[in-house]
């Protein structure tokens, strides 16, 4: 349609004389080249036939449209107009079918005439009774610059975050408890990774956050800077006296001594919240935050614990017994064997069908010292994680309740630095029955325990900052290019690249006082030319050759 | 509210009346002259400043217990539609219908030979049978009955692929209405005045899918003076009889109400669409399809991070809904679709991109204050349009979503509950009544022509 270009923009009126001469014209041309009279005749005589019949329609359309004007309404009128006008492009692109068809083919062309005597009476008739519409190809309307207006996003996300506002006022959570997070840390090359996960978690939680963070062998200058990030609401950085001893199997000891001390903490400034045991490597949910505020004592949660599968011994089972109650009916097939089956990787309390608390689900936990498989003593079987349980703030301090018996007990625990075993956290729960079972009594896992660390004696830059520079392993690749002199555009002498030259080292940087800045492009490219002008010029030039070996 | 007005209003003729009742003052007055006209003034004063003191308290009680209700009710807003709170209405005992019994040829035949004719979003006119069948509005005596349903099936001849073809519908509905009228009386009384069908296909009594043959066949003449229940409603259509009712498309509600997401996801989706934007099997040029509204809606919008559109189809479909602020609703083949549903009962608010459309229940439901309508020429700028839309409107919208009576008036539950889209159309067929006494025609006056339409309609099926 659109390769029949300006015939079409044109009126009615004038299109059907610019028709007619183009057909002329056409039929000039094709009369030149014929030579006998006959064929001449009928091509002249099948052009007056076409012209006939597009007058024809074109005549009827517009009695119609008068019609229109003499008996209907001004919207009747206009609306008709609109139709008349739909149906001129409709009956345009009608032509341009026939136009094409004819140049195209010259022997159908009998029956793209019939074919263009369509659309059918009926609809035509329709139109003309009442303003119905009718079928018609419309235009896709694209506007000139189809792509987003910075303004008009900004707008909308602040439409966004007005809705978003208002479901969390009417669907969320109301009355948000504080959260009181104890963190133990250490200076350590795992403190920095765990430290900043932690921080952008608890950064993220909708209310506000107490952060409490206890650090071993006393306040310094390095968690310092780490937390400085911290977007929380309160942030109380402790020390305390002692620092941690190397080797791993003690960190558990330590890292309880601390949160005790936490407690203590809670204790003096009487803060009001929940407690979360929010050690540094582990990972929590948002929804956890959510979860815990249901707490109104005591609450439990599950805990992944993660990094034990492949550590851990897998137990055999016997198929034969497992399958017991399911063979009945194949009563010769015995399946006989064993199947390795791991542990679930959870942590937490077990409940009836009736919802009350019987048990602990426990993983005897393996951890990695030098890449070492180490058996846990069987002391710490049974230990649970206190990153499990979650207390309110007011059970350590409120007077006149008796709970912070045990935490006077732990207390003294913590001055004792001999006594090697474990406070049991649940020595907390005067009764196990009272205590609430959040999500779903521990079928939500929402917070998980992923203990990586590395040997004590491994070296990191202290502050994460490096003073010194690195030793190189890979060498930078020089820039194959040499810049162009300005006011040259182009070196038309330039060889042609060869592959061997590109693998040139680069210059090893100089050892200055005050670590290795770049200098920008000119002190390589300094070192670049002088190279390539003993080498007569020859420039290799990577971009020029997209295919070469090299790029693979 | 109601109550205090009264109260205030008694209050000053109480003070001033000093125990008398309102008729004994009257008598009173007659009969102590001077001193009664000295009364009266005093009364009068009294009265001005008990009447000021009245319209004051009247006023301020107004407000608090406004400001009280919507406290209380700031989760959603009531619908008043135009016609005042009609969602809610109870149209047992205010109309009797009456079911005709027709051969199984005409509805159970259908169902068994295909039973996805109740799955389908044509599936209405099968649940509206089996409601009405066990409905208390149902009377066995048609005598009494103000409105007669003939449950025929027209759209559940389907194709291998789930489409149902219409070619047989005129036939089917002609045969029926011959059935009805030889063995009972009350449709040749009224020529099917007090009649009504369901007929929920593309273009409803048209019985085409294709438009242009749609309008060229019109309304099937039979059909002429009966109400007709449909989907399809667009001003100035020939599909769209005067006094039609519009129903929404049927859409499973046990599938819908299995995937509700919590109500606290925050809604982070702008605009959300799923499905075609142009219909190369059908439309392969463009431009037919949606009236180029879809295939526009893509080119203008397809990389705009606000817009979520797409023609993959989720199996998240119902969660993103209910994650989206906007659903785009725009005209397909025919104006209407069944994203309009899934928009309200997901609390997404609908953009309606069809002119002229006629939505479901549009005399009970005040759809202008539940959804954005946009024009198809206004398509390029509809990111303008909807970022430019103030919160506080669109809080107001999705508070109007919230509201329980809406959702329900979109579905054909099972089983039926009260409010839904089954007592909408029965509200809607009481609301006709009563009937006009000119329907009813004279013993042997004939209005409809029976030999009137195409000529493959008048074959006997």
């Amino acid at each position: 349609m659109k390769a029949n270009g300006g015939v079409h923009r044109l009126p009615r009126a004038r299109s059907k004389i610019q028709y007619g001469c183009n057909l002329e014209q056409v039929a000039d041309g094709t009369l030149r080249s014929l030579t006998t009279p006959v064929s001449r005749l009928t091509v002249q005589s099948m052009l007056c036939f076409i012209s006939l019949i597009l007058g024809f329609q074109f005549t009827r359309e517009a009695t119609i449209f008068a019609g229109n004007l003499q008996h209907g309404t001004v919207s009747n009128t206009l609306s008709s107009f609109n139709f008349s006008a739909n149906i001129r492009s409709g009956i345009r692109s009608n032509f341009a079918m026939q136009i094409s068809q004819t140049l195209g083919n010259g022997s159908d062309v009998f029956g793209t005439l019939v074919r263009s005597i369509l659309p059918p009476d009926p609809v035509v008739s329709e139109l003309s009774k009442s303003k119905k519409p009718v079928v018609w190809q419309h235009e896709i309307l694209v506007r000139p610059w189809p792509h987003p207006d910075p303004l008009e996003v900004m707008q909308a996300y602040g439409l966004i975050s007005r809705i978003q506002l208002e479901q969390r006022q009417i669907h969320g959570i109301k009355d948000w408890k504080p959260i009181i997070a104890i963190t133990p840390t250490f200076v350590r090359a795992f403190q920095a990774l765990h430290l900043t996960a932690l921080m952008h978690t608890l950064s993220l939680v909708p209310g506000p956050v107490t952060w409490i963070v206890i650090e071993a062998g006393g306040v310094t200058n390095e968690t310092a800077s780490l937390l400085t990030q911290a977007h929380v609401h309160r942030l109380l950085h402790l020390g305390f006296v002692d620092s941690i001893t190397p080797g791993l199997e003690e960190q558990p000891l330590l890292e309880t001594r601390l949160r005790i001390e936490g407690l203590r903490c809670v204790q003096e400034h009487k803060l009001e919240g929940i407690i979360v045991f929010a050690d540094e490597s582990n990972v929590h949910s948002l929804e956890f935050f959510n979860m815990v505020q249901e707490v109104n004592w005591f609450g439990v949660v599950s805990v992944g614990m993660l990094g034990h599968a492949s550590f851990g011994e897998p137990m055999e089972y016997d198929i034969g017994a497992l399958h017991e109650g399911k063979n009945e009916e194949q009563g010769s097939h015995q399946l006989s064997g064993t199947i390795l089956r791991f542990e679930p990787q959870v942590q937490g309390p077990v409940c009836d069908s009736m919802g009350k608390l019987v048990g602990w689900h426990t993983f005897d936990g393996f951890h990695l010292e030098d890449r070492v498989f180490k058996v846990p003593d069987k002391s710490h079987e049974g230990r649970l994680e206190w990153a499990g349980f979650v207390l309110n703030a007011r059970a350590v301090w409120e007077a006149g309740s008796d709970e912070p018996v045990w935490l006077d007990s732990w207390l003294n625990w913590t001055r004792s630095s001999g006594d090697k075993n474990l406070p049991d956290i649940r020595s907390i729960l005067r009764d196990e029955k009272r205590v609430k079972l959040l999500g779903g009594c521990g079928h939500q896992v929402l917070l998980w325990w992923a203990r990586m660390e590395a040997h004590a004696n491994i070296s990191y830059p202290s502050n994460w900052a490096l003073d010194s520079p690195l030793e190189i392993v890979i060498p930078a690749r020089s820039t194959p290019w040499t810049d162009m002199p300005k006011g040259r555009p182009s070196l038309p002498h330039l060889p042609t690249p060869s592959l061997l030259e590109a693998v040139t080292p680069a210059p090893t940087p100089s050892r200055r006082k005050g670590g290795n800045r770049v200098r920008g492009r000119d002190s390589k490219l300094k070192h670049s030319r002088h190279r390539q002008d003993p080498l007569k010029g020859k420039v290799t030039d990577d971009r020029r050759n997209p295919g070469s070996s090299r790029r693979s | 509210m109601v109550v205090v007005f009264l109260l205030l209003l008694l209050m000053p003729s109480s003070r001033s009346a000093t125990s008398i009742s309102v008729v004994d003052r009257n008598v009173v007055v007659g009969e102590m002259g001077e001193m009664l006209q000295l009364r009266k003034r005093r009364r009068r004063r009294r009265g001005h400043v008990s009447l000021l003191t009245c319209v004051v308290g009247f006023l301020f009680l107004c407000q608090v217990s406004r400001l009280a209700a919507a406290a209380v009710l700031h989760r959603h807003q009531r619908i008043s539609g135009s016609a005042g709170d009609v969602l809610e209405d109870n149209p047992v005992g205010r109309l009797k219908v009456f079911v005709y019994e027709l051969p199984s040829k005409y509805n159970k035949d259908w169902l068994e030979k295909d039973p996805r004719c109740l799955t389908h979003m044509f599936a209405a006119e099968e649940f509206v049978h089996d409601f009405l069948l066990t409905s208390p509005v149902r009377t066995h005596n048609p005598k009494e009955a103000d409105w007669f349903y003939t449950p025929v099936y027209t759209t559940c001849d389907l194709m291998p692929n789930g489409l149902p073809l219409p070619f047989k519908s005129p036939r089917i509905m002609r045969s029926a209405i011959s059935y009805i009228s030889t063995h009972w009386p009350y449709w040749n009384r009224t020529e099917g005045a007090d009649h009504f069908f369901v007929v929920p296909h593309d273009f409803g009594a048209c019985f085409h899918y294709q438009e242009e043959k749609a309008i060229e066949r019109g309304v099937l003449p039979l059909l002429k003076h009966a109400t007709l229940v449909q989907t399809f409603g667009q001003n100035h259509h020939v599909c769209l009889k005067e006094g039609s009712i519009v129903v929404p498309p049927y859409a499973p509600p046990e599938k819908m109400q299995s995937r509700f997401i919590p109500l606290s996801t925050p809604r982070s989706i702008f605009v959300y669409f799923r499905g075609l934007f142009y219909d190369v099997g059908n439309d392969p040029e463009g431009g037919y399809y949606a009236r180029g509204a879809r295939a526009a809606v893509w080119e203008n919008f397809k990389d705009n991070p606000l817009f979520d559109i797409s023609t993959q189809h989720p199996s998240t479909y119902y969660e993103d809904m209910q994650r989206a602020i906007f659903c785009l609703c725009p005209l397909g083949w025919a104006p209407w679709s069944p994203r309009l549903v899934e928009g309200v009962i997901f609390g997404c608010i609908p953009v309606i991109i069809a002119d002229d459309i006629v939505l479901p229940f549009a005399d009970a439901i005040p759809w202008e204050k539940i959804g954005v309508f946009v024009a198809e020429k206004d398509v390029p700028n509809l990111d303008k349009i909807l970022s430019s839309i103030s919160p506080e409107q669109v809080l107001e919208k999705q508070r109007l979503l919230a509201n329980p009576a809406m959702k329900q008036a979109m579905l054909f539950s099972q089983p039926a509950l009260p409010g839904d889209a089954f007592h909408q159309i029965l509200n809607g067929l009481a609301r006709k009544l009563p009937h006009d006494p000119h329907i009813y025609l004279e013993p042997g006056q004939m209005v409809l022509n029976w030999t009137e339409g195409p000529v493959g309609d008048l074959k006997p099926w």
